[in-house]
């Protein structure tokens, strides 16, 4: 059968249970693993959630009780370097400029590497969990309390656009949803004048592989992300200039009346009244959006916080946007995704990429993102909002202990690398997993992708092994057929 | 209606079909699908679509609705066959039509409607995953990929036999449909390449995925993706049948190539008869190649740290050469008696009387001839510049050195020239031939009178043998840099039974040579290198890092990095060749990536030596690449030829040869620069493996080329079989009447499109886990006629249009809604909305402004840019170029327009067998607001207001007349006039473009 929110008009009217058994194609047209499942008989039966087409956005139940309403993912691109921040490695400063044992037979992303390369900023105890962090993001290391650190993360790949899709829809190709819109898929939002997923990219530009960040590919599009951030407002979200008011409510008048006349001929068709109800929704979502992106209702001392006024103007600009995204999140936004860093434009320029001058480079983006995202996990916390919003700070993959050859910068590496998770549900002052003494490869507790989205989805109240779409044959999940939880770092 | 729950004991069947380790259906009975087509009869007399369907409503207790009218069955049967609205007068004309055969009648008309084509386009290329850029990071632009959706239109437009539609897609190569196979490579490549052997080996099997997976959905409706990793769970795929196919795509690879004109075989004789004549002219220009020179050349450029030093500061940077192509400027190619420009700018020193300004270090002992150049040109440089000697190298003591030279800084090394006032590179002046010992140096001096003097390229060179009296040479004995394609040593014709290649450095990594060719001094030189004229290859170490870069490539014949051998140290390695016999030889080619488009440039030797040997102890040197520039060194033409030692007889001859083949190059590009389109690069396929758990660094028994084991005829073919007998052996295995797939999935695809659902409802997965059809014996039997009609397409959409099902009112009533919401059985027309595609175009229709212009590269709806990455920011402009049906867009992958993207537009990341239909608030927004839809209004208006007059009521009227083919009802009117006298014209056109009415079809 269609999965819901794909059927052709007409048939929203009926619930899926009672389609699946009173349609007169018996086995006809149910795919039989999904049927099996359905029956109890094949293990974890697939779940696609029922959508009402004329509210799309309509708050869902989740699997089991959650303890996240809403998530914000902080996105570094560029792949920030975990040995110069959250992951001390004692043994990486002894070693200083000697060859890492089986370096020789090494090839990473660029090619050879030369010798070990100490972390550039010094790292000290912060918190009262005396978790050490590197001074290049001090602000946010002052917040170790708060953060569950997952130190054994491993990516399947080494470049910048396959391993950017993977951690935000699962898949290292082209073409697959992203958390956001499973998410929102699986939920809603519990805002209804707002969209369910909002991706908030940098000012300077959008993340290197764009608008796949935040795709709905084959989940419907109502859950796609709707790009905008303080700067550069959702697309088409308000009258143009050469239409007045007046006017503007005399057009949508005549399109209701319209629409009405339209339904009365074709009574039963649930589409059309969906239409006619998202009509509705877009002239609350101008009024909604219109002011959960005017800052200036924040006193000067939040905007001061988060460094709205500062003279960097990307920072100020990224400042806005973690601004927004309290915001946001207030209004019951489920799923906000924040990005830190855009595509490739130059090093120390676009984002964290640091191949070439890493010393030069990282406290250019390191001024950008730590003094407002601080500013906002804080502001979180103080709102109560850190209760039921999940914090997930990550990037694409890490870097290498060593220097490039010829270099003075750190190539790519996803055999090892950190995230961290704060808010709730989550150990918070907690360090999960390891690298090996150098920070190379993730060998205790070993993550994976699936098992930080399984992670997350679980928070949620979300079975990562139930939450489904079919597409082409198959039952597609965020983790495909992978994943698990992560117990411990779980509150 | 009859309930049918699975019985328990049906339950048991299935569930040991598909538990266990070895998932294996059950073989009786096979799966629907997997069984030989029947045509069944249709259970009654009439139309049998109907029949079919009206049996099945029986059962059900429901029955067809009766027809719709005719205005609605206009806008369904436009829509539908060419994605457009008709206009009010078309309608009109049907109406009016009282010929009993006036549906068959519109029916034909639009089939045979060059807009038909576009619209059935466009469900195909959903269906491929069609898409005019390269997807991951960088996403850049396929500029020449449009070429394949124009041929997905003719083919539409022409009816193209479905089997032939098929065929050409995976071998329109062989059949004189080159853009077709655009269908193999349509799918995403992952153009940032490294060093990385894992990640390369990850990209290419990605890409070969694509294609098996895409062909399998696209053509059998199958996932035959599932079994890369592991026999497929639910259908019997195995995973050696995936790997058989991937086989079948192992010659292409991703990228453009030249696409034969319908004069193909005429400018093919003709460029052939060229290559003819210039075959003799290449092998006697050979003769000509500059010998290696196995001795120590230093080639120390300005900038050259180590062996090059400014002991006064220069008076600016490094001044170029201006561009063109005369002696001394930039794009100097040189001739038979004079090098190409080589100069890489000068450094200029003035008032420095006596004073030493520059030194060269060469770090070279022994006898070297120097050889100096400067830049020149003008009036202002000196006529007396010096340089010295300096034999230990030390400044301060003066007794050791000795006056080498004395120029003129204006003119060429030999003196000649005006002096234009511009600047020119001087070429090469031989300063004789000195002892030097290593830490010896040159000084240029500054000149007595003050005036400008100038510092470029140097050269030293070592002399072996005693000076010869013969004519005095023009230049150092010089080579092109080595590259990733062919490199040449020549040397003097000497017997050898063996060859060695010995590498002390590379670019990275460990070297890698792709080919390793020795030759004999003949008329028509053999390779006897080759393994297959006997020759064996030993080494001092093979790469371990993964299976392709084995020993035996080295002399296989066969180019490119995947036929390489890659040595198993870091920037070191020899490989060594053993002929049949002693040979004489005089000539070695060799290669790093000899391919056709540039890839891989790491890996490549940079300082190697080859050396020969009769009986495998003694050994002679016969090239080095001590006389080579240094790799990456632009010589502007790609050609050196050394006159030194010739005759000015010789040197003409060269000169003559030279311009022979300039002009027999010139006339095959003209016969051979076909257009490029984005179909492939068709290359020797290389040997494929069964990757374990479909992991490319775990390769485990060899697969040949073949297709699935278990559907339709059996397909065999050698491992080693060409490219093109692989496509087109699986290309006839699938385009097959026997094969119980290809037929069915077809018109389970035009069924799909005709009724909203098709009769499988999973179109692309007839597999095990797909839906069942509803109508199995009208799927069968519209399948049999199918093949029975000669794989007509368009008669199959007349059969499925002109029955009463299709013609049937789409009103719901109370019986249909409980018995069968989803219509699935089709008592009435299934209604729906438009997608994105079709939207934009009725808008443009309705507005009067669609251009109707086909075919050519599409139209941009993002702004360029031309980052590395590249960025796409939509449009918020739109002109005339934009004007044309959105089937020309330039689809980029994965970036939707900010206007029509959200109407569930498909991203062509992953293949889209069936659009959702979703409803969103963003949707209404950007018909409400988007810049185009204000600017279309704005055009609808214009027409409405130039067809109607001034009149409120007759403009509303002649509106709805054109978007909605009938005339307002008295409230609508009124409605309509107070908005138009309130806020114009245009705020109702505004209005109408957002109304359910317009957007959906009944």
């Amino acid at each position: 059968m269609n999965p819901p929110g794909m059927r052709p008009l007409g048939d929203g009217l009926v619930n899926r249970r009672d389609f699946l058994h009173s349609g007169a194609m018996g086995l006809g047209s149910v795919a039989l693993a999904s049927l099996l499942a359905e029956q109890g008989l094949l293990g974890a039966s697939p779940i696609r959630p029922v959508i009402d087409p004329s509210s799309p956005y309509a708050p869902r139940p989740p699997h089991f009780t959650p303890k996240a309403r809403r998530v914000l993912m902080v996105f570094c691109t560029g792949a920030l370097s975990h040995l110069d921040t959250f992951d001390y490695k004692p043994a990486l400063v002894k070693h200083h400029d000697k060859p890492m044992p089986g370096m020789d037979k090494l090839i990473t992303f660029q090619g050879e590497n030369g010798n070990l390369v100490k972390p550039l900023w010094e790292f000290r105890p912060r918190g009262q969990c005396g978790k050490m962090t590197s001074d290049l993001l001090p602000n946010l290391g002052a917040l170790a309390d708060e953060m569950c650190f997952i130190h054994s993360m491993t990516g399947k790949s080494n470049t910048h656009g396959p391993a950017e899709s993977q951690m935000s829809t699962g898949f290292v190709l082209d073409g697959f949803p992203s958390m956001g819109a499973w998410v929102s898929y699986a939920l809603g939002s519990e805002s209804q004048n707002l969209p369910a997923y909002v991706a908030i990219p940098d000012p300077r530009g959008v993340p290197q592989i764009s608008t796949r960040q935040w795709a709905s590919s084959f989940l419907p599009a109502a859950y796609q992300g709707t790009p905008f951030n303080a700067e550069k407002p959702i697309a088409n979200l308000t009258r143009p200039a050469s239409i007045s008011e007046n006017g503007d409510v005399a057009t949508r008048d005549f399109v209701k009346f319209l629409n009405e006349r339209h339904l009365a001929r074709h009574p039963g068709d649930g589409d059309l009244s969906a239409r006619i109800a998202s009509y509705e929704l877009a002239g609350r979502m101008q009024l909604a959006a219109a002011e959960v992106g005017d800052l200036r209702g924040e006193s000067a001392a939040t905007q001061e916080f988060y460094g709205v006024n500062d003279t960097n103007k990307n920072k100020a600009g990224f400042a806005k946007n973690c601004l927004l995204a309290r915001r946001l999140l207030e209004r019951g936004v489920r799923f906000v995704q924040l990005f830190n860093g855009a595509y490739a434009m130059g090093e120390g320029v676009g984002n964290w990429d640091g191949h070439k001058t890493i010393a030069n480079q990282y406290p250019i983006h390191a001024a950008i993102l730590d003094q407002p995202c601080a500013a906002l996990l804080r502001d979180l916390k103080s709102r109560g909002l850190l209760e039921d919003t999940l914090v997930a700070f990550v990037t694409e993959f890490g870097r290498m202990p060593t220097f490039q050859k010829g270099s003075n910068g750190r190539d790519h590496n996803p055999k090892g690398f950190t995230v961290w998770l704060a808010g709730a549900g989550v150990r918070a002052g907690h360090s999960h997993g390891a690298t090996d003494e150098f920070g190379y490869q993730a060998t205790q507790d070993v993550a994976t992708i699936y098992d930080l989205h399984a992670t997350i989805l679980h928070l949620l109240g979300l079975d990562h092994t139930r939450l489904s779409t079919y597409h082409n044959g198959i039952e597609r999940r965020l983790t495909d057929v992978h994943g698990d939880v992560i117990g411990p770092v779980l509150a | 209606m009859p309930r049918r729950h699975i019985t328990s004991a049906l339950l048991l069947c299935l569930l040991s079909s598909i538990s266990g380790a070895e998932l294996k259906p059950a073989p009786n009975p096979p799966h629907w699908a997997f069984q030989a087509l029947k045509k069944p009869q249709p259970p009654n007399a009439g139309h049998p679509v109907d029949a079919f369907i009206k049996a099945k409503l029986a059962e059900n207790k429901l029955s067809l609705s009766p027809e719709a009218d005719r205005r609605t069955l206009a806008r369904r049967l436009y829509f539908d066959l060419i994605g457009l609205p008709p206009s009010p007068e078309e309608v009109a004309a049907f109406i009016a039509d009282k010929d009993p055969k006036a549906f068959e009648k519109l029916v034909d008309k639009l089939l045979a409607s060059p807009r038909y084509g576009e619209r059935w386009a466009r469900h195909w290329l959903d269906v491929v995953r069609f898409a005019e850029s390269n997807g991951f990071e960088t996403n850049g632009e396929r500029k020449n990929a449009w070429p394949y959706r124009d041929w997905v239109i003719r083919a539409f437009n022409d009816d193209k036999p479905y089997d032939h539609f098929i065929t050409e897609q995976l071998a329109g190569d062989v059949l004189g449909a080159d853009e077709a196979t655009g269908f193999i490579v349509g799918g995403a490549t992952d153009v940032v390449k490294s060093p990385d052997p894992v990640l390369s080996a990850n990209q290419r099997a990605d890409e070969l995925h694509d294609m098996v997976s895409t062909t399998g959905s696209a053509f059998l409706g199958l996932t035959t993706g599932c079994a890369r990793c592991h026999d497929h769970k639910f259908d019997p795929i195995a995973t050696t049948d995936y790997y058989a196919m991937v086989a079948c795509f192992a010659g292409v690879q991703h990228g453009e190539r030249a696409v034969k004109p319908a004069n193909f075989a005429e400018l093919q004789s003709r460029s052939d008869a060229v290559r003819g004549k210039l075959l003799p002219v290449e092998r006697r220009l050979a003769q000509f190649d500059p010998l290696a020179h196995p001795s120590r050349t230093s080639v120390i450029h300005t900038d050259d740290a180590r062996r090059a030093m400014q002991l006064v500061p220069s008076k600016g940077p490094a001044a170029n050469y201006p561009e063109g192509f005369e002696r001394g400027q930039a794009g100097d190619t040189g001739n038979a008696t004079r090098l190409p420009q080589l100069g890489t700018g000068y450094l200029y020193w003035n008032e420095v009387v006596g004073k030493n300004v520059f030194a060269w270090s060469p770090q070279v002992a022994g006898r070297l001839r120097i050889w100096l150049s400067w830049g020149g040109g003008y009036e202002a440089h000196a006529t007396d510049a010096d340089y010295f000697l300096d034999a230990d190298g030390d400044a301060a003591t003066t007794k050791d050195q000795t006056q080498i030279a004395r120029v003129n800084h204006q003119k060429f090394a030999d003196g000649s020239g005006s002096v234009p006032g511009q600047r020119q590179w001087s070429g090469f002046f031989d300063a004789g031939i000195h002892e030097l010992t290593a830490v010896s140096k040159v000084f240029l001096r500054g000149s007595a009178s003050g005036k400008y003097v100038s510092a470029d390229v140097v050269v030293f060179q070592e002399v072996r043998a005693a000076p010869s009296p013969a004519p005095v040479a023009t230049g150092p004995t010089l080579r092109l840099p080595v590259t990733r394609g062919k490199n040449v040593e020549r040397f003097a014709p000497v017997e050898a039974k063996h060859l060695r290649f010995t590498i002390a450095e590379t670019t990275q990594l460990e070297p890698c040579i792709d080919e390793l060719e020795v030759f004999t001094p003949d008329s028509t030189p053999r390779n006897v290198a080759l393994a297959s004229a006997g020759a064996k290859a030993t080494s001092s170490g093979n790469y371990e890092g993964n299976p392709y870069h084995k020993l035996g490539n080295i002399h296989d014949g066969l180019y490119g990095n995947e036929r390489s051998w890659i040595s198993s140290e870091r920037g070191k390695g020899w490989v060594q060749i053993e002929f049949a016999k002693l040979e004489m030889i005089d000539r070695v080619a060799w290669s790093r990536d000899r391919d056709n488009v540039p890839r891989y440039n790491d890996r490549l030797a940079t300082r190697y030596s080859i050396e020969v040997s009769r009986d495998g102890t003694i050994w002679q040197p016969v090239a080095t690449s001590e006389d080579r520039l240094a790799f990456g060194t632009k010589v502007p033409g790609g050609v050196i030829y050394s006159t030194a030692g010739m005759t000015p007889t010789q040197a003409g001859q060269l000169a003559e040869l030279l311009a022979t083949r300039k002009s027999l190059e010139a006339d095959i590009t003209a016969f051979t620069a076909f257009p490029v389109v984005y179909a492939g690069r068709l290359v020797k396929p290389g040997d494929t493996f069964r990757m374990h758990r479909g992991d490319p660094m775990q390769p485990r028994e060899q697969i040949a080329p073949g297709a699935l084991a278990k559907f339709g005829r059996k397909l065999s073919l050698t491992a080693d079989a060409p490219d093109q007998d692989r496509r087109l052996a699986l290309a006839k295995w699938i385009a097959s009447p026997e094969h119980p797939l290809t037929a069915r999935v077809l018109v389970n695809r035009l069924w799909h499109h005709h009724f909203g659902a098709g009769i499988v409802d999973t179109p692309s997965d007839f597999g095990l886990n797909g839906g069942r059809p509803t109508h199995p014996e009208l799927l069968d039997w519209l399948a049999s006629e199918f093949i029975a009609r000669g794989w007509s397409v368009k008669a199959i959409h007349r059969l499925m249009v002109t029955s009463a099902t299709y013609r049937q009112s789409g009103a719901a009533h109370a019986a249909g809604i409980s018995g069968d919401a989803g219509a699935r059985l089709l008592w009435r027309f299934p209604p729906r909305r438009m997608e994105a595609e079709t939207l934009r175009d009725a808008m443009l229709l309705v507005s009067g402004k669609l251009d109707v212009r086909m075919g050519g590269p599409g139209f941009d709806l993002f702004n360029p840019n031309g980052n590395y990455v590249k960025v796409y920011n939509s449009k918020r402009e739109f002109g005339p170029a934009e004007f044309r049906r959105m089937v020309y867009q330039s689809k980029p992958r994965t970036e939707l327009d900010d206007t029509f993207g959200v109407f569930d537009c498909p991203d062509a990341g992953q293949v889209s067998p069936k659009r959702l239909n979703s409803t969103t608030p963003l949707q209404a927004l950007n018909l409400l607001n988007s810049p185009f839809a204000i600017q279309q209004s704005k055009f609808f208006a214009e027409r409405v207001e130039s067809e109607s007059g001034k009149d409120a009521s007759a403009q509303v009227r002649r509106a709805f007349q054109i978007i909605f083919t009938r005339e307002p009802v008295a409230d609508e009117l009124g409605a309509g006039i107070k908005l138009v006298s309130a806020h114009g014209v245009a705020a109702l056109c505004r209005a109408l473009f957002n109304t359910n009415e317009f957007l959906s079809t009944h």
